[in-house]
């Protein structure tokens, strides 16, 4: 009996000292964690604040396959990067490239057209006085981010002497008034640059310059974009350029002529 | 022979004068207050992203002039509107918002136009650019296209303004301001009056939101003030803009 009691008094002791010492212990585990908090936000701010000052202003390149280039630039202070992707080729004539601009059937399947898309809307329809129209392109992305509304300008515009034919895609967020679903991309400018070149190609060049908006991590797009623009300009276009009704298309506000002919 | 001391005896721990604990306490204390502070930004950051009606809201009624704003859920930036009425002809309205020798009234400067855009009758377009200094904060670089369109029944012209950011390449001397889309509406009524009002929808690069959303309120309110003292000098009284058809009550 008494060594019974020998043998739990000690036990005691332990369980009464563990039980003053928990409050010390767990007072020291969420010392640790605090300080590992703020290390690791420290360092994501430091890191962030580094990126957003770098960068060179320059146009580098970073792929250069399947006759496709894809180049970024990467402007101090600005956390995006731009990215721009040039390809040519003789298949596509300025029209081919063009009609699927004016054409309200995307409305029907986007998601051939972008990644995501799951509704397509023409606000505005194309006016060929104004050479523009409105449209809403509303793309799913990954949990627990929202769909992106992209409310975009679209202004056509060809030079007189180079032929070169520019679409320019600028956002107008205030257009419609803000719908619940979605967050409406405030940033875009993204610009499509058609250039008949002397022998017989056409050289296609975008610049995507845009942000993502809300939370969505922009390192993500900054990584994933050039690669999607490489396979857009080199797999998903033309695929879908070449069918029959763009094919045949003739925009007759459009003039094919090869740069310098005299009109 | 030795002579012993209060503090013979005990740990070294606890030998340690009161000040030469003060630097690992106020390191603590610093800590603590500073965990405490990121976590009260952090929420109060998410309260206000997550917070708004997605409504108009009166934000200012003074001296004719009233201020609206709207806060949307998600965005930190609130969109602001203000309307006031002024005498003025389109003229003088559009000789400040698209001329750019009129730059010198709003205190930008460096303006130019970068490409003119052919337009049909009614309608203007042109890609421009300028700067524009706020003390503290990076020089603020405007690439926007300008338009405007104007009905042909009651004369309302309508002037937009978007940010274009890669119509020319990033300049290092200044932040290429990215998000804006700000419009005026001018609507003729009799007696020379305009009905005036001016939406703005933009982000300063390098401001924190909660100062770009004070800017934004304070300077509706004040452009919209000053507009009838600006529409009174000569140049904006006599102005003259090509394609911009005056209201007539006959």
């Amino acid at each position: 009996m008494e060594a019974q009691v020998a043998n739990m008094a000690p036990r005691a002791g332990v369980s009464d000292a563990r039980a003053q010492a928990s409050p010390g212990r767990w007072g020291r585990r969420l010392k640790r964690a605090l300080i590992g908090v703020s290390a690791v936000v420290s360092a994501l701010y430091a890191a962030e604040w580094a990126w957003i000052q770098s960068g060179s202003n320059q146009w580098e390149l970073q792929q250069d396959e399947r006759g496709a280039q894809i180049y970024t630039m990467k402007s101090p202070g600005s956390a995006m990067v731009k990215i721009r992707g040039v390809v040519q080729s003789k298949e596509f004539s300025l029209s081919n490239h063009l009609a699927p601009f004016l054409d309200a059937s995307i409305q029907d399947d986007c998601a051939k057209w972008v990644e995501g898309c799951i509704r397509y809307q023409v606000i505005k329809p194309f006016d060929p006085r104004t050479q523009s129209n409105v449209t809403m392109w509303t793309v799913a992305v990954f949990p627990p981010f929202m769909p992106r509304e992209f409310l975009l300008q679209g202004t056509l515009s060809q030079d007189p002497l180079t032929k070169v034919v520019t679409l320019e895609n600028i956002a107008v967020p205030n257009k419609l008034p803000q719908n619940d679903c979605c967050v409406r991309l405030t940033h875009v400018h993204n610009v499509w640059r058609y250039e008949p070149m002397a022998d017989g190609t056409i050289k296609v060049e975008f610049l995507s310059d845009l942000d993502m908006g809300g939370s969505f991590p922009k390192i993500l797009l900054n990584l994933g974009a050039p690669g999607e623009i490489h396979k857009m300009l080199t797999v998903d276009n033309p695929k879908q350029l070449r069918q029959e009704k763009y094919r045949k298309a003739s925009l007759d506000f459009i003039d094919e002529g090869r740069p310098g002919a005299v009109q | 022979m030795k002579t012993l001391t209060l503090a013979d005896g005990i740990p070294a721990t606890q030998k340690r004068p009161w000040k030469s604990r003060l630097p690992k306490r106020l390191l603590k204390i610093l800590m603590v207050v500073t965990l405490a502070l990121t976590a009260l930004l952090l929420v109060s950051h998410l309260a206000w992203n997550r917070s708004g009606s997605n409504q108009w809201e009166l934000a200012m009624d003074e001296d004719g002039i009233k201020v609206w704003t709207l806060k949307a859920p998600g965005s930190n930036l609130v969109k602001v509107k203000g309307q006031t009425r002024i005498k003025s002809q389109l003229a003088g309205m559009v000789k400040l918002l698209e001329d750019l020798d009129s730059c010198v009234d709003a205190e930008c400067y460096d303006a130019k136009v970068l490409q003119t855009i052919e337009t049909p009758p009614g309608r203007y377009a042109a890609y421009v650019r300028f700067k524009y200094d706020i003390p503290g904060f990076p020089t603020q670089d405007f690439v926007l296209l300008q338009e405007h369109v104007q009905d042909p029944r009651d004369k309302r012209l309508e002037i937009n303004l978007l940010a274009a950011p890669s119509r020319i390449p990033a300049d290092e001397c200044c932040a290429r301001v990215t998000h804006l889309h700000n419009s005026w509406t001018l609507k003729p009524l009799d007696n020379g009056v305009l009905d005036v009002e001016f939406m703005q929808d933009t982000d300063m690069v390098g401001m924190p939101y909660f100062l770009v959303n004070f800017a934004l309120r304070a300077g509706t309110f004040e452009v919209l003030k000053q507009l009838q003292s600006l529409m009174d000098m000569e140049k904006y009284r006599t102005a003259k803009a090509a394609g911009i058809h005056e209201w007539s009550s006959n």
